[in-house]
């Protein structure tokens, strides 16, 4: 197969940096950390340029490596605090559909981004690409390497969860 | 049907995902369910509010600490075809414009002939060794033209060809003048190119492999 075309890597800073750390900040939860993530991500871009066949779309794979950094770095976050759950798990997740409302009324941006850093990795990833980045369930299975009904599921579950979250401040 | 059924569907009606016969069948249950309107009416607020959200900006200093790293990054120091050719090129402009004028301001060398001699023997061990490398890595890259983007192999062939120029030129001019230091740098400059030009394309047949 011929390697799909490769923008410069300025141009793909420029088109993806500033989504990037938006995504690195909210599944890590800090400023600094998002900063350390984003360099190690283009730096880990850069090498692996090269490589890049063209097998996914441009964006697919480097959101998927940036995915793949960000949740190493919680998981090794998490054994370095003794914790040990699997990046995607859904045990913390409700087991039945949640019944709190939100209330009904405008959401805060602000309890909404303190409710988001309280889900669990995987639906906190599925719930942030999809309903912040704007990414189809498709994309979102490709770049977690998870299938399209477990994308769904994913971000219901966050949804549900956010939900109960929100009820809670309202 | 129950309430349990809806509740994933929801989320699709919200996505607005779902083919027009299942909506509608969503859009009835709403009407007739406080409890699932009030759901499908969270998941669009949040829906609404997360698309909303904030977007930060990373710091100017993180871009430049980024092109700082990649500035060290072995890397970061493979040399684009263009500016292999143009260097090849220049190269060859230079060394046959220093030849010419070593032929046109011809100095009669001071060296004693021990000196001459071993300065010809130093350069005979250096052109041989720089033989050898070259002998070994066009075997390496007999298959480049297959092995390789067609555009990359022809800027490679034409870098190679100027080196070989440069190598041939340099070589005439030793003949006349085995004694000129510009001629034994240039021919010395245009072997080690060619020795940099196969090197790149291993790691580029690498890569590609």
């Amino acid at each position: 197969m011929r390697a799909a075309a490769v923008p410069p890597f300025d141009e793909l800073y420029e088109q993806h940096a500033t989504r990037l750390f938006n995504l690195a900040w909210r599944m890590c939860g800090t400023r600094a950390d998002a900063e350390d993530l984003l360099q190690e991500i283009f730096l880990l871009v850069y090498r692996k340029l090269p490589d890049f066949r063209g097998e996914a779309a441009i964006g697919t794979w480097l959101y998927r490596l940036a995915m793949n950094r960000c949740l190493d770095h919680l998981k090794s976050r998490q054994t370095r605090a003794g914790l040990a759950t699997s990046p995607l798990d859904d045990d913390k997740m409700p087991g039945e559909p949640a019944r709190q409302s939100a209330g009904g009324q405008d959401i805060k941006r602000i309890d909404l981004e303190r409710a988001i850093a309280r889900l669990p990795e995987g639906a906190r990833a599925a719930f942030l690409l999809h309903d912040v980045e704007g990414f189809q369930h498709q994309e979102i299975a490709a770049i977690l390497g998870i299938s399209e009904g477990t994308s769904k599921s994913q971000v219901h579950k966050a949804r549900l969860r956010l939900r109960e979250l929100l009820a809670a401040t309202v | 049907m129950t309430c349990d059924l809806f509740t994933e569907r929801i989320g699709d009606a919200v996505d607005g995902t779902l083919p027009a016969a299942d909506d509608a069948a969503v859009r009835e249950h709403l009407a007739r369910c406080s409890a699932c309107r009030e759901l499908f009416d969270d998941f669009v607020e949040i829906r609404r509010t997360a698309a909303a959200l904030e977007r930060h900006e990373p710091s100017p200093q993180l871009r430049d600490a980024i092109n700082e790293h990649l500035a060290f990054s072995p890397a970061a120091h493979r040399t684009d075809w263009r500016t292999l050719a143009m260097a090849a090129s220049v190269a060859l402009v230079l060394g046959a414009a220093s030849l010419l004028y070593v032929a046109a301001h011809r100095v009669v060398p001071e060296d004693s002939s021990t000196q001459l001699a071993n300065a010809a023997s130093e350069l005979q061990l250096a052109e041989q060794h720089y033989e050898n490398a070259i002998a070994a890595l066009e075997k390496l890259t007999a298959d480049r033209g297959t092995r390789l983007d067609p555009q990359v192999a022809e800027a490679i062939a034409q870098s190679l060809a100027t080196a070989d120029k440069a190598i041939g030129d340099s070589r005439t001019a030793l003949k006349t003048q085995p004694d000129s230091i510009v001629a034994q740098t240039s021919l010395l400059e245009a072997l080690r190119m060619k020795v940099g030009l196969l090197q790149e394309t291993i790691s580029l047949m690498h890569e590609r492999s």
